[in-house]
């Protein structure tokens, strides 16, 4: 019996490699995925780890950092000693072109208990002094220093988002095990006076670690320290601190790991797709074997053994490509969270052996549950039912309506779980799932009802032929159905992300050009995203107002704002009155909005800052000023698709009341109607003075470029949207072939009474083009319902961003061409098949 | 039908074979990769930074001839020379007789000439290093600990008036500064602590500064400059409360304050030194150095001391009128490392004949820097062959070689002493 099945696929090794194809993609885009993920989180980790060292605790502050003299007030009498500061940024390197390296500053005589490893054991003393002494040295790993072709002793040009200047490398360092090496990987350590110079963080340092004892003593120290610690700084344990920027990425992960999930879905349906077929197409071996005696149990086992053969192969060659895919998927993924989130730099897949195991698990699982009812089936019949097709097929058709049923009970449960209120994601993916897999179920009774409206119509355009095309898609349901399925799930998804990345992206545009007013924008060569990374010099700001040309300036310092809101921040803008425009409010309140906010009375705060803590105007904020919190009334919600994590904007006649930080960090300027913008341009260079480093922008060149940003944020969902039609693909493709494979007798009977080879092409294109047809139209709903989902449910309460719907006909009509493709390009191939071979061998292999 | 139940077997365990082992293989790599933070081995190799303590000077003041010295500024940081430190020392007991010596000293070293150019508040040349240590002679303990810092950002500095010197929370700090600027920072209040140690004590004023040498100019070598700045309080009443083991004990007895500050590293012609100070019961003080040359070990004429007198005058001593001879050794359990213990030390001119004994045997400070420091009890014939008793410091260094290499961290100097 074994040998039956293997002598099945080996006679079929078209079937068999798209059995195996269908499990390998299947595992493959979901491994991929979750390696992607994965991946991103694991070298954010190491990274952060290999910078955090042994510290129990750090102390942070709220906007610009922590004071330098912070330091000696915790190593002060009775407190703690082992207290390191560290200052962190970014500088590029046109050495190591788009690779952002981590600049940590550190105070080496510090160093001894948290990073040892960083400037060597005891012998190291001679690093401690080449960095304290030599002005520019740095410790680069060997990794980097091969990368940048840079040995000990020769200089590194660097660039950070204020000055170009040279690194002198006074060490390599030379990680012992791959964990360290990938830690240091761009890492350049240098001594702290070095990073402020570098960084232009005069008098501030980024974080200061410590460790403290976890004992009673430790936890005396700790909450004698936190009385007396002005009140902007706060003592965060690490672990707390990583989970904070875990949660950053949270919304963003779960987002992908849905997206992975919905190709896992389409892997089990795949997987499905395929047992079904082979045991189909083996029906009548089967049953002649069980009229040779087989017993059902037999039979069964046998179809189960063939399953976890077929799943564990496929499931191998899925791991394989998965990560290989990886590879690809990881760089869309590190882009994004760098562009988003915090810089994080990906060199090497890490393959953690959960997500490998859940590959196999996800492969195999598929392949024996697929081929549970296949199985069970061809136990349960009697061998004489078996060697009839009929049987078959008659029980397919009785199946419909239930599975219709099924699937419309189904989809509403997952409407059901979608109106459920709260904040996680997971029901709104669970109904996402629900509606989806319930639409697809409900597939089958939608093409019969379909071919039963369309078959007149096809009678008058196409004669018999036209009626025979759609009474095939009808009789050989048991095939056609589940391509349909899967067809509709596979373009419902390109239709739904298409519509969803539209109406994002159109949200965006609207929200662009309300936002960006002013003529040119100036930053700091910033060399990574995310704030408190640059300022501009004050020259800068000083002179901007006053230049020739330059009708008025807004400008922005802006910081990281932390503690009870992480990843949010904090605006600080002084507003000119031509910028008061680029808000665009979705709430208010009854105070009017500007003369208030002038006068620092009040902020206003982004839509996902107000979603994510339920604030609405007329509520009060309350923020950590440097000598306290101070409450400020919320005035307005405006749009602001920037972070996620949502952002505060205050005037910055308030913050300068309660924050001592005099920096700007960017400036918008708008120029008077009839100045030119260049002239403007090279006049605010020259005030800027030789050598700083600064970007100015265009309102067109910002506005292109945060959207280049979106589209690549998108990226990966538009890869994944390849994926996932690939993987539909090959499921139509196995599905066709299998029911063309089936009809070569039908044909070769239809051949001999006449039909001519074209109108048996126009019959077998007909009924692809009737299935890909019927699946494109099924499609449409489908995927706006799911775009809608994803706008309204999954992004709302993920982003907290309120996009409107935007449905043009591209998507739809995409949708039904792709379905339509799709099922043509895989029925050619058998139906070519067909052909080629003579009508006497058609009808012989009966 | 299973006509081959061999050859299926086969084929069947081939692919589960196939399939644990492409698993396990991944598994094995995943693992490897995902390694635990646990472990991190990082070596840093480094050439190209240049030894801490070269022979280069230049740049540095040079202790080249006498100086007039100005208190209070004289007690605040010399930041031109290369090397300077506070260095207390001190003998006491407590009530019931228990009898304690300690030691609390800050190093201070320009580890260049100049910081360099740098805006930052951090940028400095100067880095600090502190040693604390108590001994408890009855039980025959000795603990220690050490501290570095940059001297910047308030982290560690010394200032002249109102006198303080400090490391994070180790301080020697004088009274708050009043007008006329008081010459000298007494009471001076010193506190240090470690995991399960703490010395907190009070130096009152006692015999007035001795300036070592020629008018405080102590040659080490016989090139100029080769020399350091050196004066001491030598007999000062003390008082305060220590804790060894988290059992605190109240003290008094006499402390002992070294100033010294130079450029030049101790010549390669030396390998260490045996210094001591001795607080005798006669009232007079004894300080004596003795430089080693290298080869032969012997001691090196330019070896030489101060006797001072109750009234607090001193009295010159040169090498040829010291005898001092080691009477026995002690081995470090760390190493093996011999250190003399116990030696005889006599002036036959004013019949001084001394036997100098480590209290506790074993008071080696392992830190960054390696040495033997340690409370020592005497007894004898002082001057004029009197019957006298003592108590006073020595300090050995340079027994465990590789401490004379070039250091090997931050903020030590060639040698605490020169």
């Amino acid at each position: 019996m074994g040998r039956s099945g293997f002598r099945h696929f080996l006679r079929n090794p078209g079937q068999l490699a798209l059995s195996i194809l269908g499990v390998t993609l299947g595992v493959a885009v979901f491994v991929a995925m979750d390696l992607g993920i994965q991946s991103a989180r694991e070298a954010f980790r190491v990274s952060s780890r290999t910078v955090v060292g042994e510290a129990t605790h750090q102390l942070v502050g709220s906007g610009a950092g922590v004071p330098d003299s912070i330091v000696a007030f915790l190593r002060g009498p009775g407190r703690i000693q082992a207290v390191a500061p560290v200052v962190e940024g970014f500088v590029s390197s046109p050495l190591l072109p788009d690779r952002p390296l981590r600049v940590v500053g550190l105070d080496p005589l510090s160093e001894g208990p948290f990073r040892p490893f960083l400037l060597g054991e005891a012998g190291g003393g001679l690093a401690v002094a080449g960095l304290l002494l030599d002005r520019g040295a740095t410790l680069i790993s060997r990794s980097t220093s091969e990368l940048a072709g840079v040995e000990e002793g020769e200089f590194l040009p660097v660039r950070s988002s204020w000055t170009e200047s040279r690194l002198r490398v006074v060490g390599i360092l030379e990680p012992g095990d791959e964990w360290s090496r990938r830690g240091l990987r761009d890492l350049l350590v240098v001594d702290v006076a070095e990073a402020q110079d570098l960084l232009a963080r005069g008098g501030r340092l980024d974080r200061v670690d410590l460790i403290l004892r976890s004992d009673s003593v430790g936890r005396a120290q700790l909450s004698a320290l936190a009385d007396r610690l002005p009140p902007d700084l706060r003592i965060e344990s690490i672990g707390v601190r990583e989970a904070t920027m875990e949660e950053m990425i949270r919304a963003f992960d779960l987002n992908l790991t849905a997206l992975s999930l919905l190709a896992l879905l389409f892997g089990g349906f795949l997987i499905y797709n395929t047992m079904t077929f082979s045991v189909l197409q083996r029906r009548r071996t089967l049953g002649m074997l069980r009229a040779l005696g087989a017993t059902r149990r037999a039979v069964t086992l046998a179809i189960l053994r063939d399953a976890a053969l077929l799943g564990a192969t496929g499931s191998i060659l899925g791991l394989l490509l998965g990560i290989i895919l990886g590879r690809g998927l990881v760089q869309l993924v590190t882009r994004t969270i760098n562009d988003l989130y915090f810089v994080v730099s990906v060199e090497a897949l890490s393959l953690p052996p959960g997500v490998l195991l859940k590959g196999i698990a996800l492969g195999l699982g598929a392949s024996l549950l697929a081929a549970l009812p296949s199985a069970g089936e061809a136990g349960r019949v009697s061998p004489r039912e078996a060697l009839a097709r009929s049987s078959l097929e008659g029980r397919a058709r009785r199946l419909v309506p239930r599975a219709g049923a099924g699937g419309g009970g189904l989809a509403a449960v997952g409407g059901g779980l979608l109106l459920f209120p709260g904040e996680g994601l997971l029901l709104p993916f669970a109904g996402l799932f629900c509606v989806v897999v319930g639409m697809a179920l409900f597939a089958p009774l939608a093409t019969v009802a379909s071919m039963r409206i369309l078959r007149p119509l096809l009678m008058r355009a196409g004669g018999t032929l036209g009626a025979m095309a759609a009474q095939g898609v009808t009789h050989s349901l048991s095939r056609t159905a589940p391509a349909v399925a899967a067809l509709v799930v596979a373009v419902s998804v390109t239709v739904g992300l298409g519509v969803m990345i539209g109406s994002f992206r159109s949200s965006v545009v609207d929200w662009l050009d309300v936002t960006l007013q002013a003529d040119l924008y100036l930053s700091s060569a910033s060399i990574t995203p995310g704030p408190g990374q640059g300022r501009l010099p004050p020259e800068l700001t000083a002179a901007a107002a006053s230049l020739p040309g330059v009708a008025g300036i807004s400008t922005t310092r802006t910081l990281d704002l932390g503690g009870e809101f992480p990843g949010a921040r904090l605006l600080a803008i002084d507003l000119d009155p031509r910028g008061e425009g680029g808000f665009d409010f979705v709430e208010v309140g009854e105070q009017e909005i500007f003369p208030t906010f002038r006068a620092g009375k009040g902020v206003l705060v982004s839509e996902p800052f107000a979603y994510r803590y339920r604030l609405q105007p007329g509520d009060s904020l309350t923020l950590r000023g440097e000598e306290g919190t101070v409450g400020f009334p919320i005035l307005a919600v405006y749009r602001d698709y920037g972070t996620e994590a949502g952002s505060v904007t205050l005037s910055r006649l308030a913050f300068d009341a309660h924050w001592s930080d005099s920096q700007v960090g960017s400036m918008a300027v708008f120029l008077e109607p009839q100045a030119n913008e260049e002239e403007v341009e090279s006049l605010l260079r020259a005030a800027a003075g030789p050598g700083a480093l600064i970007t100015i922008r265009s309102n067109r060149a910002l506005r292109e470029l945060s959207l280049e940003v979106f589209d690549r944020t998108f990226a990966i969902t538009h890869a994944l949207r390849v994926l996932a039609f690939l993987v539909a693909f090959v499921a139509v493709l196995s599905a066709l072939m299998a029911l063309q494979l089936e009809r070569a007798r039908e044909l070769g009977v239809l051949r001999t009474v006449g039909l001519t080879p074209r109108q048996g092409w126009v019959l077998m294109t007909g009924q692809c083009g009737l299935l890909g047809g019927v699946a494109g139209m099924l499609a449409i709903p489908v995927g706006l319902v799911l775009a809608a989902i994803m706008i309204f449910v999954v992004n709302r309460r993920s982003f907290g961003w309120s996009v409107e719907m935007v449905v043009g006909l591209e998507h739809p009509a995409y949708g039904v061409l792709l379905a339509l493709a799709g099922a043509l390009v895989a029925g050619i191939l058998p139906a070519w098949r067909s052909f080629r071979i003579s009508p006497a061998r058609n009808l012989r292999s009966e | 039908m299973a006509v081959h139940p061999t050859g299926r077997r086969n084929r069947a365990v081939a692919v589960v074979l196939l399939t644990l082992g492409a698993l396990g293989g991944l598994i094995w790599t995943a693992q490897r990769i995902a390694e635990p933070a646990s472990r991190h081995e990082v070596r840093a190799s480094l050439s190209a930074v240049e030894p801490l303590t070269g022979d280069d000077t230049i740049g540095y003041a040079r202790a080249l001839e006498p100086r007039v010295f100005e208190f209070p500024r004289d007690h605040g940081p010399h930041p031109d020379f290369r090397t300077e430190w506070w260095y207390v020392t001190g003998n006491l007991e407590a009530a019931d007789g228990r009898e304690f010596g300690i030691q609390l000293t800050f190093f201070r070293n320009s580890v260049a000439s100049s910081p360099p150019e740098r805006s930052s508040a951090w940028n400095t040349n100067q880095l600090w290093m502190a040693h604390a240590a108590i001994t408890d002679v009855a039980n025959d303990r000795h603990v220690y600990g050490e501290r570095f810092a940059r001297g910047a950002v308030g982290l560690a500095g010394a200032e002249p008036a109102p006198f303080r010197v400090w490391l994070g929370d180790w301080e020697m700090r004088g009274p708050e500064g009043g007008t006329p600027l008081q010459e000298h920072p007494f009471p001076l209040e010193l506190e240090a602590a470690g995991e399960d140690w703490a010395l907190h004590l009070t130096l009152g004023e006692g015999k007035p500064p001795v300036f070592h040498g020629e008018e405080g100019l102590s040659r080490k070598g016989p090139e100029p400059g080769n020399a350091s700045y050196y004066y001491s309080f030598t007999r000062l009443p003390a008082h305060g409360r220590l804790e060894v083991e988290g059992e605190p004990v109240a003290v008094s007895g006499l402390g002992w304050i070294d100033r010294e500050w130079s450029t030049s590293a101790l010549g390669t012609a030396h390998t260490g030194w045996d210094w001591f100070s001795l607080q005798l019961s006669d009232q007079r003080e004894i300080m004596y150095f003795e430089l080693r040359r290298r080869g032969d070990g012997t001691p090196d004429p330019l070896n030489h001391g101060s006797l001072v007198e109750p009234d607090g005058t001193r009295r010159p001593l040169s090498s040829s009128q010291v005898e001092l001879e080691s009477l026995g050794t002690w081995e470090s359990p760390l190493d093996g490392t011999r250190y003399p213990s116990g030696w005889r030390l006599g002036i036959p001119e004013l019949g001084i004949e001394l036997q100098v004994t480590p209290q506790v045997r074993d008071q080696e400070m392992n830190l960054a820097f390696r040495y033997w420091e340690g409370t020592v009890s005497v007894e004898g014939r002082g001057v004029g062959g009197a019957s006298v008793a003592g108590r006073g410091y020595v300090e050995l260094t340079g027994y465990d070689e590789e401490s004379f290499a070039p250091p090997s961290t931050p903020g030590v100097p060639a040698s605490p002493r020169e």
